[in-house]
């Protein structure tokens, strides 16, 4: 009798919960979990589990953020890696688009460079840096290879993808009307390919920002990556935290706020949703 | 009536296992006239797209001649345009955009290119829509694109691979009837592929019933061509009274069904 009151109890409470408003909104439930962890984080910073100087609390790391954008250089350091970051980010687009094409175009290369792109991309940003070190010196060079290298794959490989995927049928209708050579790229392949291009897109940036960190650990000037390696050094672990947290949401940022909305827009305008 | 196309002893076949080669088509010759409406029906695999496929240039055949309007076809050429089943519209332009595409290689004015488009777009019954994106159409609209941008650019043929087989029997009928019109109106040649025989009956002026390859070197019929059906002038609309003509092109189509299920072959009809 016990049990089935409290079960109708219960079952009542789960039917009068609100399905919709504010607890429903990914934002609001965002920000709660940022919050929770917020306090998780205060909460074993005040246990003492671990010194100080090895996990600050928030506080200490906001101080550190407040100290790094008044005092120090911290939006120079932002500036100098994203300077980086985009510059070749630009290049391994290009590269990878040309490359994309071509392997797409000729199935010996296909056979050959198209099949050693997926065993490249297997292979951590990391595992460059001694070969770009040697062949660059410690410079921004070494960086900038990195982040071609491991950027200009996912492009390429989406390309690939984009221009096989595209329905035999629509290639056929535009060589009927008279495109072909380059103009059969330019007015139609490339259009076509644009869905696909831009979900390649987000997957190279987000590793040219990987690879980004990886690669400024081990070369000197301003940057994330350099800051990063300095809190090590320092035995600063609130500077290390505040660098893991810009990583953080300046990828929140350009994912969320860019990348996202442009493939939902060329989704939508393509028809796709 | 001039000859429009020619094709002559064409074969097309690809390699199989033990260095063999299986014959889509072979020794295959059919001519057609200018301004006439010719459907060809046939089980499936008998190769009708692969015919379509040649005629348009985008395979060339292993021996045999194509040629259009006494030109040779070696490429695909805006002279001989082609309506999908699919539709195969560009998602990425409008509804205007898509039925300009192929007058940009022939008119350097774009106003004029526009104007063009959009009489054609009068044509289908789709002016209302000349802004509209692809993706809002309904599949007899997209088909009535589809048509519009094929015969914009003036072809000698219209190529027609089963343009109507993705749609409901309301839109097909409609996209039937407005086929009709049009093809009054304007006098294309046109080379249909159905599998429909009403279809066939409504549209053509002539009927081809083709079956595989290899069913047809058995010495069964001439070539692959299994009949070849030219309808009287003026010939009746209703259905009811093209009653001889089906018959002839149903046991055409039996017979050929039969032939390639006794070669091993799926041949649904």
């Amino acid at each position: 009798m016990l049990r089935e009151l409290t079960n109708r109890i219960t079952a009542a409470k789960v039917a009068d919960l609100p399905r919709g408003g504010l607890a429903s909104s990914p934002l609001v439930q965002r920000l709660v979990f940022l919050f929770v962890l917020l306090v998780i984080w205060q909460l074993i910073a005040n246990a003492k589990l671990y010194p100080s100087y090895l996990l600050p609390g928030p506080e200490e790391v906001l101080k550190t953020f407040v100290w790094g954008f008044s005092e120090a250089d911290f939006l120079m350091v932002i500036f100098e890696s994203l300077r980086r970051v985009i510059v070749g980010y630009i290049a391994a687009v290009i590269i990878g688009t040309l490359a994309g094409l071509a392997v797409a175009r000729y199935s010996w290369l296909d056979n050959t460079i198209g099949a050693s792109l997926t065993a490249l991309q297997a292979i951590p940003s990391v595992a460059w840096v001694p070969l770009a070190l040697l062949w660059f010196g410690i410079s921004e060079a070494a960086v900038l290879f990195i982040v071609i290298l491991e950027a200009f794959i996912p492009a390429a490989l989406g390309v690939r993808s984009g221009v096989m995927n595209i329905p035999r049928e629509i290639i056929r209708a535009a060589q009927c009307l008279g495109a072909k050579y380059l103009d059969l790229y330019v007015r139609v392949i490339f259009p076509a390919i644009i869905p696909q291009l831009v979900s390649s897109l987000r997957l190279s940036w987000a590793f040219a920002w990987r690879a980004l960190i990886a690669g400024e650990l081990f070369v000197s000037g301003l940057g994330i990556g350099q800051q990063l390696e300095l809190g090590r050094s320092l035995a600063d672990m609130s500077q290390v935290i505040a660098m893991i947290l810009i990583v953080a949401v300046l990828g929140y940022i350009s994912d969320n706020l860019f990348f996202r909305s442009l493939e939902s827009y060329v989704r939508r305008s393509w028809g796709m949703q | 009536m001039s000859e429009l196309v020619n094709i002559d002893n064409i074969s097309l076949s690809y390699p199989v296992a033990g260095g063999k080669r299986e014959y889509i088509i072979k020794d295959f010759s059919l001519s057609i006239s200018a301004g006439e409406f010719t459907c060809i029906l046939g089980p499936s695999g008998c190769g009708k797209s692969s015919l379509l496929g040649l005629v348009a240039g985008f395979t060339k055949p292993d021996h045999g001649i194509i040629e259009v309007a006494g030109r040779r076809v070696s490429r695909p050429d805006i002279s001989r345009t082609l309506v999908f089943q699919e539709y195969a519209l560009f998602p990425w332009l409008n509804v205007i955009d898509n039925v300009a595409f192929g007058l940009k290689y022939q008119i350097a004015n774009r106003q004029e290119r526009y104007m063009i488009a959009t009489r054609y777009l009068q044509m289908v019954g789709l002016s209302k829509h000349a802004k509209s994106s692809i993706s809002e159409l309904s599949g007899g609209m997209k088909q009535r694109v589809a048509l519009a941008r094929a015969l914009v650019v003036k072809p000698q043929l219209l190529l027609m691979d089963e343009p109507f087989a993705a749609l409901d029997d309301t839109s097909r009928g409609t996209m039937q009837r407005e086929l009709t019109r049009i093809w009054s109106e304007l006098k294309p040649s046109v080379l249909f592929i159905t599998h429909s025989v009403d279809e066939a009956l409504l549209l053509a002026d002539r009927i081809i019933v083709m079956t595989k390859a290899d069913a047809a070197a058995q010495g069964q019929s001439r070539g692959i061509i299994k009949a070849d059906i030219r309808l009287t002038e003026p010939r009746p609309r209703e259905l009811s009274q093209l009653g001889a003509y089906r018959r002839q092109i149903l046991d055409s189509l039996a017979s050929a069904a039969t032939g390639m299920a006794e070669m091993g072959y799926d041949a649904e009809i």
